[in-house]
């Protein structure tokens, strides 16, 4: 069941960007969090992929030490931002992207 | 904590037989299990390579803060919030299919070239169907006489209850078929 999954990392990712807490997308829960909602690599799905891909871009920003965190976000907003339908992808990401589609 | 909450390790184990891989495989090799403990209580968190595909699968549980002891196959009286009634509905008729294949098996031509005794496997088929259905059971409230909308949480479940016919979903209808599987178990198991 990924609905109340991703209803908690959403409201992580709202809490983060109201409050600019990093704590919201950084304690060690999230990581379990991110692991539930993609550990069992069922496939693509936009949604789930955003909010995953998100929340891991958030935590870079916030100042995460865990160099997967850029490389996951980049891995999955690339799929949704190739496949996926009006996502909002962050502006440095959206630009390599369409750089690299372009190219 | 919006992990998955798993209140059986039979209930874990069923959900990821629910998830298959992106490939379609179940089955897991290298596998690894370990606990936790969070703010809410246990994790539970199984790592595996899939054997289909060789992708690395991960599943993260959270569990009730001590181990429970369940007359119920799966979790005590509460409905399951990982398995939704879509997808019990779709367990019990696996398993009562899978009772119906054994119990050929077991006559006929197929018990001349000696399959052995399958009656212990004809049991775990008719018990899980039993437990499936009175979980469905679970999620009808006391004054109501079916399975409301929010029982089908997930899309599988959803799915599932738009096949089949809306009868499937209604308390007389699986308490009907509570009684048949007893019967079955008595008479077969």
């Amino acid at each position: 069941m990924t609905d109340p999954l991703l209803a908690g990392l959403r409201e992580r990712i709202e809490r983060y960007r109201e409050t600019g807490d990093g704590a919201a997308v950084l304690d060690n829960e999230v990581e379990l969090e991110l692991a539930a909602l993609l550990g069992p690599n069922e496939g693509f799905n936009p949604e789930s992929y955003y909010v995953g891909g998100m929340v891991h871009w958030l935590r870079y920003r916030a100042g995460s030490t865990s160099g997967r965190d850029l490389t996951e976000a980049a891995r999955l907003l690339a799929l949704v931002h190739d496949h996926g339908r009006g996502y909002e992808i962050p502006g440095p990401l959206r630009l390599i992207l369409e750089c690299r589609r372009a190219g | 904590m919006a992990l998955p909450y798993a209140r059986s390790i039979a209930e874990e184990h069923l959900y990821m037989r629910l998830h298959p891989c992106v490939c379609g495989s179940v089955a897991g090799t290298g596998i690894r299990h370990g606990t936790g403990v969070i703010a809410q209580g246990l994790t539970s968190d199984h790592e595996f390579v899939c054997k289909g595909c060789g992708a690395e699968r991960r599943f993260v549980f959270r569990l009730p803060g001590l181990t429970p002891q369940y007359d119920d196959m799966y979790g005590g009286p509460d409905p399951s919030q990982i398995i939704d009634a879509g997808e019990w509905r779709m367990v019990a008729l696996d398993a009562m299919g899978r009772a119906q294949l054994l119990r050929r098996q077991s006559t006929g031509v197929r018990k001349i070239f000696g399959r052995g005794d399958q009656k212990p496997q004809l049991r775990r088929a008719f018990e899980e169907a039993l437990a499936s259905y009175q979980e469905m059971l679970k999620f009808i409230p006391p004054a109501a006489d079916t399975i409301p909308d929010s029982a089908f949480f997930t899309e599988n479940g959803r799915r599932i209850r738009a096949q089949e016919p809306y009868v499937a979903f209604e308390r007389s209808f699986i308490e009907a078929m509570i009684d048949g599987v007893r019967s079955d178990l008595a008479a077969d198991g």
